[in-house]
């Protein structure tokens, strides 16, 4: 399924590249508002009630305005700069893109939960024209792993793209 | 033992400039192959695409439209074509194994237009989230 690698450069690339795996990325300790969710939930054209009003999610037997199911991607990207990363690892963020995403709920998470974010890198190399990243991300409310997600990135060479 | 448990077809869009932009003001994605022509254009495209995370935040609309918020085990995507601007995307699924917990759906996203397959994936929910979905849907119930 993976492409052999088809010149010198894409070797050294994905050789760099499988030196990340492993890597721990900054974590980040997110404080999830009414408001932020609220915002997330109306730019996606969400109108279920229970996103924008507490007594409607209440009524529903949750103990605050729940976050939609990808809402967990607002709290794993930097801190507004999603590229960040990947630009300090050294790799061209010109030619990047979103591959794949999942998410892995355990329980919801809620407005006023204090949610921690651990990253890291657990997979990394090429595949044919493209070189990847994958990241696994974790979701923490004190001691309780509400989710984890894992984020696939490709990164184009500038070169494959002429 | 089969459960013909009719998934139903989600439709969203059109997408706009203006939600992306919005989308990576909440999001934090501020990826500019979302925001700026010029740097669309540099990765090939015509103009700007949109978040695969913004299609995917339609997935999730669509599914908890039949499956209430706190019975889904998992969602996953893999982003297989850009979304241009003007998009109508149609979001269908059919459930491939359901067990006793927990059962299986796969979905695609494809633009109304042109066919094209934009999201492969695969969403878990609660086998009993599908049962009691026999009658009206919404999450009122």
């Amino acid at each position: 399924m993976f492409a052999l690698p088809t010149s010198e450069r894409s070797i050294e690339m994905s050789t760099e590249l499988t030196h990340f795996i492993g890597r721990q990325l900054e974590g980040f300790d997110r404080q999830v508002t009414r408001e932020i969710v609220g915002e997330f939930a109306s730019v996606i054209g969400e109108n279920d009630p229970m996103y924008f009003d507490v007594a409607v999610a209440r009524e529903l037997g949750m103990k605050d305005i729940p976050a939609p199911p990808t809402f967990l991607i607002t709290l794993e990207i930097d801190n507004r700069d999603s590229l960040r990363f990947i630009r300090e690892l050294g790799l061209d963020t010109a030619m990047v893109l979103h591959g794949e995403q999942a998410f892995h709920f355990r329980s919801l998470v809620y407005a006023g939960d204090a949610i921690q974010v651990h990253r890291r890198i657990i997979d990394a190399g090429s595949k044919g024209a493209m070189t990847y990243l994958v990241t696994l991300n974790t979701f923490q409310r004190g001691d309780d792993m509400v989710a984890t997600s894992e984020c696939t990135w490709l990164i184009k060479s500038r070169q494959d793209s002429r | 033992m089969t459960d013909h448990f009719l998934v139903p077809i989600g439709r969203f869009g059109p997408v706009t400039r203006s939600m992306l932009s919005e989308y990576a003001q909440a999001s934090g994605d501020n990826n500019p192959l979302h925001l700026s022509d010029a740097a669309a254009q540099l990765a090939g495209h015509r103009e700007v695409i949109a978040q695969g995370m913004l299609s995917m935040a339609f997935v999730g609309r669509w599914v908890t439209s039949w499956c209430p918020l706190d019975q889904i085990h998992s969602l996953s995507s893999r982003f297989t074509a850009p979304t241009p601007l003007g998009s109508h995307l149609i979001c269908e699924g059919h459930v491939t194994c359901k067990e006793q917990e927990s059962a299986k759906i796969v979905y695609t996203v494809t633009t109304e237009m042109n066919n094209v397959v934009t999201i492969r994936g695969t969403v878990v929910v609660s086998s009993s989230a599908l049962e009691r979905r026999s009658g009206p849907t919404g999450l009122d119930s």
